[in-house]
């Protein structure tokens, strides 16, 4: 019996995605577990695993539906339903559009009439024109002779093997000609494998997409409606994280007023500290940066500054001092800027921050993250290290209350003992929400975090 | 004088083409030797040849009422009246085609065209009248020019008594006798016609069987019934003489059943028919000819010379005209810019003799051939109740079924009306339906409609009039 797979309860808050890619298709066998869709929702992009094992019967989706919590997603049949069969008819129904087709018959097989190749009654003389020879090949595709003219549409272009896998009726073949689309392309929506308009249409707008996300490149010419007067233009449709980005920063931006400090930090140590451990985390496959020393050092300071590490009631008028420290990390990935959390960062040494952080950072960029991932963070910390620059004023991340953003380290003179030594810097910016965070308070925040990189030691037996 | 395109022959491709070259906003001018439009087709093949058909229809189902207890009179034949009831019916059509040509503004001008360049067409004779000059110069020119009956040396007599199908079309009276060489589709229509009008028809055939290509089963019932209707039908037997002996013509076979000479009134010559492509200049074009005299073509109708397209007969097999007719429309098409291209599944073939034959798509010898699996069902017409009604019970109708994917690949139909029956054949073949398509679509009852989908219904083991054992499960 068929039954349908509906969108669960993906968080709270989350009533809804789009669906940005559907993996499975009809007549696929699926596992528990296996992802069936993956949604982009305002938070995260999240593959949609399957609650139960069996064959997909029908989609009942389509790419860039906005799903609701509870929506159908697809008709399956459970697989102990059905017989021991079952492997071998889902594999039938399977389309195969991709499957080569015998040569023999490639093309279509006109009839004959029967006196066009019937041999004379008469004694054969060489002038016979009946007389069956092997016809000669085909001439090649041949320039144009009109301008504007296609390329000869090959007679491959039709679905082949005289429709026994996919078929398509002739209007379809003319509109795929027109569209100059290679049916053998075309993936059949339909479950007996019938190529339709849509199929084409469908086929031409993923392909579209196809060659705009992977050249950048593709704009449009002047003079066509998707310009302006100064020249071409392209118009994206914003993702939905995208958006989400958007509107939480001009929320923070407009709703809190938050001034930026900026300072240094002398890191000589420190760097000589994790250039001597960087080979014991290299044998286990993780490439020992400044970051799990920052988290540590601002996990920390946290404790000791609980202002820094709090949120705003306004309406209640309270501060809420969080009790526990989870430093959100700001990872740079190619669908935008995504904050995992790293919980309890207070009570983890450095090598388990670097663990942390190393999977945190993979699992974002790799797409493999939930929204629960992203909850729950007090402070963030932003790192431009790798890509270079000094300082910079971050926006709050809310309901947190600062964020403190790392620039590129470099060589600067500090008169040190009545002489200028080299010492490597560390540039810092802090933002802080100015209803809680005072001045002075974020400057003395800043100076324990300073503290601790300066003198290394310190924070190997911070508290 | 210019014009942006020529068709070169006004036959059922030539005027599909120029008329929807003008439709679509060209400057056509259509240039044909024959005073009349229209071609083989109309003139001396497919419509003559059905308008007497027709005749031979009824004489001989008012012949089958006997059984039904009606009886008629003698049969009178008055072959002037029936000569002019046929020419009227081809001048209807030909006048049609003429008041079409001018209400689409295609200059049509009565004369050879002859390829003095790649764009330059030599006009001779036909109807001065209707042309300027002797040089008309094009963008493009389309070639229609067709194909004329194969009339090998030795038939070649002289004698007005051997005759092609043209010959025998324009029915010049009612022999006694007639023996017909060649057992194609026109050799034995032509036959039927003659001996409904009763004449002793004989027909010599080279292979073993009437209408070699077809697929064998559907011969069967047609061969019985032609051998009541036909004197004889001699197969793999070859005529190795034919001399004009004055009152008739001595020809020479020699082959299992007859090994003598026999003397017939009128001898109809049907070996085949050849594409015209000699005789026009197409050598001072960059037209390919091939061994077999067709024009090479791509999937576009264009040939090796950028300026000129090929349709119809002379650009290949098969020589039917509504392959040609709808090769006109591509070629009319591509010149407009338009992507089409001739990528036709199922070219219907059909034979006009009581019963009919009819096929589309892939038949069993072709498949046979490809070594291709296909699962075949039939539908024998004595199990169709509007068949019965009619005593039309020598019929069969079959699909050739895709086995992997249940999709028509072929069909063939014998019986009366196939030709009319196949075109839902072509239909479900160019759309890919599946026998459940077929089955599944109400067919009206009780029509020979029925048996196209009582056929799918045998593939699929649920025909209500067949008894046969359900397939396995497994193979669905």
């Amino acid at each position: 019996m068929a039954t349908q797979i509906t969108l669960p309860n993906l968080g709270e808050n989350i009533e809804s995605g789009d669906v940005l890619s559907i993996l499975v298709s009809v007549g696929d066998v699926i596992a528990v577990d296996q992802d069936l869709v993956e949604l982009e929702t305002d938070k995260a992009t999240m593959p949609v695993p399957s609650p139960t094992a069996g064959t997909v019967t029908k989609l009942l989706v389509n790419e860039g539906d906005t799903l609701s919590v509870g929506a159908a997603i697809l008709e399956m049949e459970a697989a102990d339903s059905r017989a021991a069969t079952s492997d071998s008819t889902a594999s039938a129904a399977a389309p195969t559009p991709a499957a080569p087709d015998p040569p023999t018959v490639a093309t279509p097989v006109p009839a004959q009439p029967a006196a066009d190749i019937m041999p004379p009654a008469a004694p054969a003389t060489t002038q016979q024109p009946a007389e069956v020879k092997p016809p000669a090949p085909a001439p090649a595709p041949l320039p144009s002779p009109t301008s504007g003219l296609d390329p000869t549409t090959s007679d491959e272009d039709v679905p082949g093997d005289g429709h026994s896998s996919t078929a398509a009726g002739p209007a379809v073949r003319r509109l795929a000609r027109e569209l100059g689309v290679d049916l053998r392309r075309v993936r059949p929506t339909s479950s007996d494998g019938r190529i339709t308009d849509e199929d084409v249409q469908a086929h031409v707008r993923q392909s579209n997409e196809q060659v705009a996300s992977a050249t950048p490149a593709g704009v449009t010419p002047p003079g066509t409606p998707d310009s302006d007067g100064q020249g071409a233009v392209r118009r994206h449709k914003m993702s939905r994280m995208r958006q989400t980005i958007a509107r939480n920063l001009f929320h923070s931006y407009n709703t809190i007023p938050q001034l930026t400090n900026f300072d240094d930090v002398d890191i000589t140590e420190l760097e000589r500290i994790r250039k001597d451990s960087k080979h014991d985390y290299a044998e286990s496959g993780i490439k020992l940066t400044s970051m799990p020393f920052l988290i540590k050092a601002v996990a920390s300071a946290l404790k000791q500054h609980p202002v820094v590490n709090a949120s705003i009631d306004e309406e209640a008028g309270e501060i809420i001092y969080k009790e526990y420290v989870n430093i959100g990390i700001a990872v740079d990935t190619e669908s935008g800027l995504v904050v995992p959390v790293l919980r309890d960062a207070d009570r983890k040494n450095i090598p388990q921050l670097a663990r942390d952080l190393a999977s945190a950072a993979e699992s974002v960029r790799e797409g493999r993250f939930g929204v629960d991932d992203l909850r729950g963070g007090t402070f963030t910390i932003s790192n431009l290290g790798a890509i270079g620059g000094t300082y910079s004023t971050p926006i709050i991340n809310p309901p947190e209350v600062a964020i403190l953003l790392a620039g590129r380290s470099r060589i600067l003179p500090q008169y040190i003992d009545g002489q200028f030594q080299a010492r490597l810097m560390m540039p810092l910016s802090i933002t802080y929400d100015h209803r809680i965070v005072d001045g002075a308070a974020a400057a003395r925040f800043l100076n324990e975090v300073k503290g601790y990189l300066a003198n290394p030691g310190r924070l190997l037996l911070a508290p | 004088m210019h014009s942006q395109v020529i068709v070169l022959g006004g036959g059922p491709g030539g005027y599909a083409a120029a008329f929807l070259a003008a439709d679509l906003g060209m400057k056509v001018t259509l240039v044909e030797a024959n005073p009349h439009l229209g071609g083989t087709c109309l003139l001396r093949g497919c419509i003559p040849s059905k308008a007497l058909l027709h005749v031979a229809k009824v004489i001989s189902e008012s012949r089958e009422m006997g059984e039904w207890g009606v009886a008629f009179g003698k049969t009178k034949i008055n072959v002037d009246r029936m000569r002019a009831r046929k020419e009227k019916v081809i001048e209807t059509l030909t006048n049609g085609l003429a008041q079409l040509a001018k209400q689409r503004k295609v200059q049509v001008i009565h004369a050879r065209g002859i390829f003095v360049d790649s764009q330059t067409l030599q006009l001779e004779g036909g109807d001065p009248q209707t042309y300027q000059s002797e040089r008309i110069t094009f963008d493009h020119c389309i070639v229609a020019t067709g194909s004329v009956p194969a009339m090998p040396p030795m038939f070649q007599t002289g004698s007005a008594r051997v005759m092609d199908s043209t010959g025998a079309l324009a029915l010049q009276d009612i022999p006694k006798t007639l023996l017909v060489v060649g057992g194609g589709y026109i050799g034995l229509e032509m036959g039927t016609v003659y001996a409904a009008l009763g004449t002793q028809v004989s027909v010599v055939e080279l292979t073993s069987g009437l209408l070699p290509g077809a697929d064998r089963d559907l011969v069967k019932p047609l061969h019985k019934r032609l051998e009541k209707l036909f004197q004889n039908i001699y197969l793999n037997t070859k005529v190795v003489g034919m001399k004009d002996a004055g009152r008739h013509v001595k020809v020479q076979m020699q082959g299992p059943e007859m090994e003598e000479a026999a003397a017939y009134d009128r001898v109809l010559v049907s070996v085949g028919r050849r594409p015209v492509s000699e005789g026009f200049g197409l050598e001072n074009t960059r037209v390919v000819v091939n061994d077999r005299g067709f024009v090479e073509i791509d999937s576009q109708q264009r040939t090796a010379d950028p300026h000129i397209l090929a349709i119809g007969d002379v650009a290949g097999e098969p020589m039917l005209a509504h392959k040609a007719s709808h090769e006109g429309k591509v070629a009319a098409e591509v010149l407009a810019g338009e992507p089409a291209a001739f990528d036709k599944m199922a070219i219907p073939a059909v034979v006009f003799t009581e019963p009919e034959i009819a096929w589309a798509g892939l038949t069993q010898e072709e498949a046979k051939l490809a070594g291709r699996e296909v699962k075949i069902a039939q539908y024998p017409w004595q199990a169709s109740g509007r068949a019965i009604a009619m005593g039309k019970t020598d019929g069969l109708t079959k699909w050739l079924i895709d086995p992997a994917s249940d999709r028509v690949l072929g069909c063939g139909i014998v019986g009366s009306g196939a030709g009319e029956l196949i075109a839902e054949a072509v239909v479900a073949i160019e759309m890919g339906c599946t026998a459940i398509d077929l089955t599944e679509s109400i067919h009206p009852h009780p029509t020979l409609s029925e048996t196209m989908a009582f056929a799918g219904e045998v593939y699929l083991g649920t025909a209500t009039e067949v008894y046969r054992p359900k397939r396995t499960p497994q193979s669905k």
